[in-house]
């Protein structure tokens, strides 16, 4: 007999076609966590050092621990969205145990990255003792490397030891510097405070070391899909840099801009007022964690489910409406909690120099940032769903205009005077969300589609 | 000796496309294509080899006589080249293009047009060139709409993963196939031995090339697909949630089945010339969408001269005593060895001195063959049966008095033409062509043995006993057969109605 006919079967030797189905979806907390904690660790040291040194002591101070955690978070950033993905590929693999050595080798990089920049920066750059600038140094490699590791956080499962981990860090950092720093002065305080951080990056590395298992032995095959996903490293790179580029604008080019050593700057009106704002997202990221994201994820790994065991295209479409209706509600939910705190601190914004002492010009921009901080929540919520559909090429373009929208809009409002300030990253918020909700609608719209034809075998 | 790829000198005047068979594969189709090549000298040859997977170290069957001027070999389920996994940017007016003329193609499926369609399609894709990848039909939106459609039609309730792959692992081959279009080498006709893969390559290539296609078929390669999809555990089906018009197939065996049928219209609508191995596969061929009028019938032939030796040394060792039921070929299932062990029971029981040969490998199917010797032993047939192997025809035709063939399918079986031949006359079951070959159709040479139906070891049996014990029937029966042979399945004529077709313009 003539013919092949379909010998194709010796070469489909498996019984389903699943397994070529590429599962993908992964979540991608994009370093939210640790700034916020970094923010809100700020506010608060600060404000308990502020009875215990001169003012301009705990300037320097705390514009240090901001340089360090800005520039650790735009060193790492490109690190981190690659890692995550590789975690989540080889848990889909299920090998497990090839994480925590390419955590190891994560963290090789980092802490030499971290240390390099820590001691070019203030050890040229600051005009202060020896000790100082070694201890901000160390800070900041312990910093990269605490963000290396809330990475991969999200697979542990006890989330208490985290939780507990992050307090005892945080609480240690904050006693450390303030025991240290009013018995030997600033220097002893910044020391105290890097080896607060040290605990805690020994704490996670514990928890880590015990949660991922595999052998502690550091492996460099994450280096292939840092050539195999740059967009996820442009990304990762775009999206903090989004954060902090307006900062550091102010900080260099505002009129009120204060050298406050060598090459720290700060600006008061403008670090004050958004700080302040950027706090005032915990309650929308709480919400977009606990509610909108645990139910995405179980509601999209069921499409999943549904592909593999046979479901019918109908089948899947109805799923996809769900997930799309569930979404949509979850978004609205959002939009109503944020919207009711947003819009209780823009009308009691009034109140606030009674509790903590703090300018007219502060407050303006406060007001006006706190819109910025609305839209940002969403904006960091979808670009998480975006993560999710694996769109990378649509969170390379919303964090990339998050970024260039936020340079030329703070470079605009810093050419004309206060009443402006903070509308620079409004703007930058709202248009990388109306991008971002752009990108989710459409896959969502077709999300069938995507899963399928993404997946070539 | 041409080696493939190598590069062709000038226009061959036949290009055989061959699918699964000679250079590589041995068997009835690769012994027929060697003969006709090695028989006409004066005609330059290409050979393009359509195979499943390439095998570095895969072996030439057969020594390629030096009048073959080309060769050129595709592997349709080898990974696809770099350039067609990755999806081509395309402007919006030659997607639309492309996509009008697949859907287009799509459409008129099994509808008036349906090759002229597929030609204009693979124009388009030629065309393109590199610009348009295969992977484009896995990730472009419009043939993304395409393909949902088609199972909104046919496949709703299915599972659409298996499908979306089915589909895939569908197209891909036919893919291939028209990418090495561009390879396949210039000639004046285009002969393919099957429809299926085959038949679509030469269809393309005569289209291109603006040459002949003459497609020939020995076994009827739909029927055999769609036996084989009948059969395939691997293609997986759920459960039956509504009974339908296919009641005997799923959903997914449906759409291997009217891949496989459209392979063959396509094949037999592009064929300017068909030729047929024996009146009932011309039948099968009308079936699948053959016209008649381009249907001619061309048997298999020998060449009564190399019998001549055979025929004298068994004349010359006549035993009257002797009886000898010989079976030559592969001991597998479709050969029903099984039915013949039982038979031959049946003889010994009759006819104390029967004595049986089953010449043949043992290797092909070997759980078969080793059920088949273990029957025997049960039968208690151990000293009136005898497995003995391969053996060489002329050798083995002189040690028999009868051949016996209980096969479940045939075509036109070799193994009949040359037992007639050398004189032997053949009982057979009536599979293929062999009622012909046995009854001749009243050509008055007479019976050259009987025909049997399949799986009957009884009517074997009471057909072999007169043949055995009757020595004046036998030779009756084995003069009428070598007179048929003489009469029309010379391989000379054989090879001058082919020189014919490749010839007529």
């Amino acid at each position: 007999m003539a013919g092949i006919g379909f010998e194709l079967r010796k070469i489909l030797s498996k019984d389903s076609y699943s397994s070529l189905l590429r599962a993908y979806g992964y979540s991608a907390i994009i370093g939210s966590g640790p700034w916020i904690i970094s923010i809100v660790s700020i506010v608060i040291v600060s404000y308990l050092l502020s009875g215990a040194f001169g003012s301009g002591e705990v300037q320097l101070f705390t514009a240090s621990i901001t340089h360090v955690y800005a520039f650790s978070l735009i060193l790492v950033g490109p690190l981190q969205l690659v890692l995550t993905r590789f975690a989540a590929d080889k848990l889909s693999a299920r090998e497990p145990e090839a994480i925590f050595p390419s955590f190891l080798a994560a963290l090789t990089v980092a802490g030499f990255v971290g240390g390099i920049g820590g001691i070019v920066f203030f050890g040229f750059g600051t005009e202060a003792s020896l000790l100082y600038q070694l201890s901000a140094a160390g800070l900041m490699i312990y910093v990269c490397c605490i963000f290396i590791a809330s990475n991969y956080l999200t697979a542990l499962l006890d989330y208490r030891e985290v939780v507990w981990a992050f307090f005892v860090g945080y609480v240690l950092s904050g006693l450390a510097a303030y025991g240290l720093g009013i018995t030997w002065g600033v220097p002893a305080a910044m020391f105290g405070f890097a080896a607060g951080h040290a605990v805690l990056f020994l704490l996670l590395f514990r928890a880590l070391r015990r949660g991922l298992g595999g052998e502690a032995q550091t492996s460099w095959e994450v280096l292939k899909y840092f050539k195999k996903f740059p967009s996820l490293m442009l990304c990762g790179l775009m999206y903090n840099l989004g954060i902090w580029v307006d900062k550091l604008l102010f900080w260099w080019f505002s009129d009120q801009h204060e050298q406050v050593n060598g090459l720290i700057f700060s600006a008061r009106h403008y670090d004050v007022g958004i700080y302040l704002s950027l706090l005032s997202i915990v309650p929308g990221m709480a919400v977009f964690f606990l509610k909108i994201e645990t139910d995405f994820a179980e509601r999209f790994q069921a499409f999943f489910d549904l592909v593999e065991k046979g479901g019918t295209l109908q089948q899947l479409v109805d799923t996809r409406d769900e997930i799309a209706d569930s979404l949509g509600r979850g978004f609205l939910n959002l939009f109503a909690v944020q919207g009711v705190v947003t819009a209780f601190l823009v009308v009691f914004a009034d109140r606030i120099p009674a509790i903590i002492s703090i300018s007219a010009i502060q407050l303006g921009i406060f007001r006006v940032t706190l819109f910025g901080a609305f839209l940002l929540v969403i904006f960091l919520s979808l670009l998480t769903i975006l993560f999710y559909f694996d769109d990378r090429r649509g969170a390379l373009l919303c964090t990339s205009v998050f970024v260039v929208a936020n340079i030329i809009g703070s470079w605009a409002t810093l050419q004309a005077n206060e009443a402006w300030y903070g509308f620079g990253f409004v703007i930058a918020a709202g248009l990388a969300m109306v991008i971002a909700g752009w990108r989710v609608n459409s896959r969502l719209g077709s999300l069938e589609y995507h899963v399928f034809t993404s997946s070539q075998g | 000796m041409i080696r493939p790829g190598q590069k062709q000198d000038g226009v061959a005047d036949v290009c055989l496309v061959l699918e699964g068979t000679y250079p590589y594969i041995s068997g009835g189709v690769s012994t027929w294509v060697h003969q006709i090549i090695s028989a006409m000298p004066d005609l330059n040859f290409a050979l393009f080899y359509i195979g499943a997977q390439h095998e570095p170290d895969a072996e030439l069957r057969y020594e390629i006589p030096a009048n073959v001027i080309g060769f050129e070999e595709v592997y349709l389920f080898d990974e696809l080249p770099k350039s067609d996994r990755v999806p081509s940017k395309l402007g919006s007016k030659a997607k639309a293009e492309i996509y009008a003329s697949l859907g287009s193609f799509l459409e008129g499926v099994q509808q008036e047009g349906e090759r002229e369609r597929f030609i204009r399609f693979v124009a388009e894709v030629h065309g393109r060139g590199k610009a348009f990848s295969c992977a484009n039909l896995w990730s472009d939106r419009e043939s993304w709409e395409m393909l949902t459609s088609i199972y909104r039609h046919y496949m709703e309730g299915e599972s659409f993963l298996n499908y979306f792959w089915s589909s895939r692992f569908l197209v891909q081959p036919a893919w291939q196939l028209i990418r090495a279009v561009e390879r396949m080498p210039e000639a004046k006709v285009y002969h393919s031995l099957c429809t299926g893969y085959a038949g679509l390559a030469a269809a393309m290539g005569a289209a291109s090339k603006g040459s002949r296609f003459l497609l020939s078929e020995h076994g009827i390669y739909v029927k055999e697909r769609v036996a084989e999809v009948q059969n395939a555990a691997w293609i997986t089906e759920l459960p039956k949630r509504r009974p339908g018009v296919f009641e005997d197939l799923g959903s997914f065996k449906r759409l291997w089945v009217e891949f496989f049928k459209l392979l063959g219209r396509i094949s037999y609508d592009s064929a300017d010339h068909i030729t047929s191995l024996f009146g009932n596969n011309k039948k099968l061929q009308v079936l699948y969408g053959a016209d008649p009028e381009k249907i001619e019938v061309i048997p298999n032939g020998i060449r009564p001269a190399d019998f001549e030796a055979v025929v004298a040394r068994r004349e010359a060792n006549i035993d009257p005593e002797r009886r000898v039921v010989g079976f030559l070929g592969r001991v597998v299932a479709i050969k029903d060895v099984k039915t013949l062990l039982r038979a031959a029971r049946l003889v010994v029981d009759r006819c104390r001195g029967a004595q049986f040969l089953i010449a043949g490998p043992m290797d092909e199917d070997e759980d078969y063959a080793e059920a088949c010797v273990q029957l025997a032993e049960q039968l208690d047939l151990d000293r009136h049966v005898k497995f003995v192997g391969p053996r060489q025809r002329d050798e083995f035709l002189e040690e028999i008095d009868v051949m016996v063939l209980t096969s479940v399918s045939e075509g036109l079986p070799f193994v009949i033409i040359e037992s007639f031949a050398a004189g032997v006359p053949v009982v057979s079951t009536d599979v293929g062509s062999c009622r012909e070959l046995i009854e001749g159709k009243g050509d008055g040479f007479g019976p050259a043995g009987r025909v049997t139906p399949i799986g009957d070891p009884q009517a074997i049996a009471a057909a072999l006993l007169p043949l055995l014990e009757d020595s004046e029937l036998r030779r009756s029966a084995g003069d009428a057969g070598r007179a048929r042979v003489a009469a029309s399945y010379d391989q000379e004529d054989v090879v001058r109605r082919y020189k014919e077709l490749y010839q007529a313009n």
